[in-house]
């Protein structure tokens, strides 16, 4: 294996989740909102890159596929169980199609915003 | 006629010098716009707010709808996103329009060799790796998703096979590497074939996109029309600029339904700005095919001819043209543009415009 030493640490701060969904974005946020407990929120939800939620603009096109950005409140670690409970609730009612953990390395994000955040 | 409004932004570094030449010379034409100034770039960026733009820069260009933008600068290393991509995302610009032609008076191995260049190159806008959705998945591993959509792909090709159609092109090319990646590159090559049966009157072909570079740089003049993703249409495009001189002569459009934005594509040349050195022809081209697109096809014409004739007597800025002749500032090189208003080139041919139409109307605000 090649592996480069470190002596860094990290942690998980959140999650992705991509999920097939055909309606409009605030209405995907409220259905989350709803299996979602307090320990996570949705920090922004964008379609091919571009945020659409909170804020956006009615111009962006959106496709059937919009990631989710689920982050622990007030810089809280997440336990990724805790995240693949989660997704069992979401899963029978919004598919899922991929999930991609937030790491935090060194304190920092090791992962991009999304364009228009 | 109404005078049409539309916004524009300066931008940073030299961005206000070149966008003062370039409206100097529009209304010396009698260009029958408005200009509305919006806040967008660096000195947002560092009046905190991430995305590049003002709320109401944002709110004004959507009740506009053309954007006339000089180039602006992303600050590095703070993790915001760079405006020029946002802006091109955010309101669905999906077509790269970049036009790469010969001038006369800009030296390059082609001109010296009599090999006219003429390439209009499509970059799909929205998808692909510029998505920038990146994450680290282990401390050694850093992960790029490379989003390439059906709705997105037809999108773009029935915008270049229209073109194509209008400009009555010899040919028009799929660049890819489908080869490779088969599914990604695979949907963007399967439509554009898909889109090809509507067009039986127009050559349609494909070339995988590292032979397109090469016989790009060989024999330039086989293409006419180029459409490719993103990332590949991004070099491909630099490419095809330093075929006809750089991106000092490379105008460059996004083309949406409801919005467009016209822009030069170079930097903001900080090493020069303030001095009155700044070469304005890019964002100069690149408001002529905005006054194309608004159907002011008389005004681009006429300013396009005083260009020529301006680039074709060796007057040049520092960054191009002959040492012989001694290098002009930004001022006067717009001056003798301006002169030259009503005359044209005597070298190459004098464009022809067709009769002025103004033909735009503000976007109509979707429902959803």
């Amino acid at each position: 294996m090649i592996q480069t030493a470190s002596t860094e640490t990290r942690s998980v701060a959140g999650a992705d989740l991509f999920v097939e969904y055909d309606g409009q974005p605030s209405q995907l946020a409220d259905s989350l909102n709803k299996l979602i407990d307090s320990r996570l929120s949705i920090s922004t939800i964008s379609n091919r890159g571009t945020q659409v939620w909170p804020t956006g603009s009615l111009f962006t096109n959106c496709v059937d596929q919009y990631r989710v950005r689920l982050e622990a409140q007030n810089g809280v670690n997440v336990d990724p169980a805790d995240l693949f409970e989660l997704c069992k609730k979401i899963n029978p009612e919004i598919r899922i199609c991929s999930i991609e953990m937030l790491l935090e390395i060194d304190g920092k994000k090791a992962y991009s915003l999304a364009q228009g955040q | 006629m109404d005078k049409y409004t539309i916004a524009v932004a300066k931008g940073d570094g030299i961005g206000s010098e070149i966008m003062d030449a370039v409206l100097r010379i529009f209304d010396a034409a009698g260009v029958p716009l408005n200009y509305e100034f919006i806040e967008m770039g660096k000195p947002v960026y560092e009046a905190g707010h991430s995305t590049g733009m003002t709320p109401l820069a944002k709110e004004r260009v959507e009740e506009r709808g053309i954007l006339f933008k000089g180039p602006m600068e992303t600050p590095k290393g703070k993790g915001v996103k760079s405006i020029n991509v946002t802006a091109r995302k955010v309101w669905n610009t999906y077509a790269n329009k970049r036009v790469f032609k010969t001038l006369s008076g800009v030296e390059t191995v082609f001109s010296k060799a009599g090999i006219p260049i003429d390439i209009t190159i499509i970059r799909e806008n929205i998808e692909d790796t510029y998505g920038g959705i990146e994450h680290m998945l282990t401390r050694d591993v850093a992960l790029c998703r490379r989003f390439i959509t059906r709705p997105g792909c037809l999108q773009v090709h029935r915008y270049a096979f229209d073109l194509a159609r209008k400009k009555k092109a010899r040919r028009i090319t799929c660049g890819h590497k489908a080869n490779i990646m088969k599914i990604t590159d695979g949907l963007f090559l399967e439509t554009f074939y898909e889109v090809a049966k509507d067009y039986p009157d127009l050559v349609a072909d494909d070339v995988i996109v590292d032979d397109l570079c090469m016989k790009l740089v060989v024999r330039p003049n086989e293409f006419d029309l180029v459409v490719l993703p993103n990332l590949q249409g991004d070099i491909v495009s630099d490419l095809c600029a330093g075929l006809i001189g750089g991106l000092g002569f490379a105008p460059s459009s996004n083309i949406g339904d409801h919005i467009c934005i016209f822009e030069a594509v170079h930097g903001t040349a900080p090493d020069i700005t303030g001095k009155g050195l700044a070469n304005p022809t890019a964002l100069l081209l690149s408001g002529l095919m905005m006054l194309r697109h608004l159907g002011l096809t008389q005004y681009s014409a006429t300013i396009e001819n005083a260009l020529l004739k301006t680039l074709e007597s060796g007057l040049h800025t520092a960054d191009f043209g002959l040492e012989a002749i001694p290098a002009s500032g930004t001022n006067e090189f717009v001056n003798v543009i301006i002169r030259n208003l009503g005359h044209g080139p005597s070298k190459s041919k004098p464009v022809v415009g067709l009769p002025d139409q103004f033909k735009y109307t503000a976007p109509i605000l979707p429902k959803e």
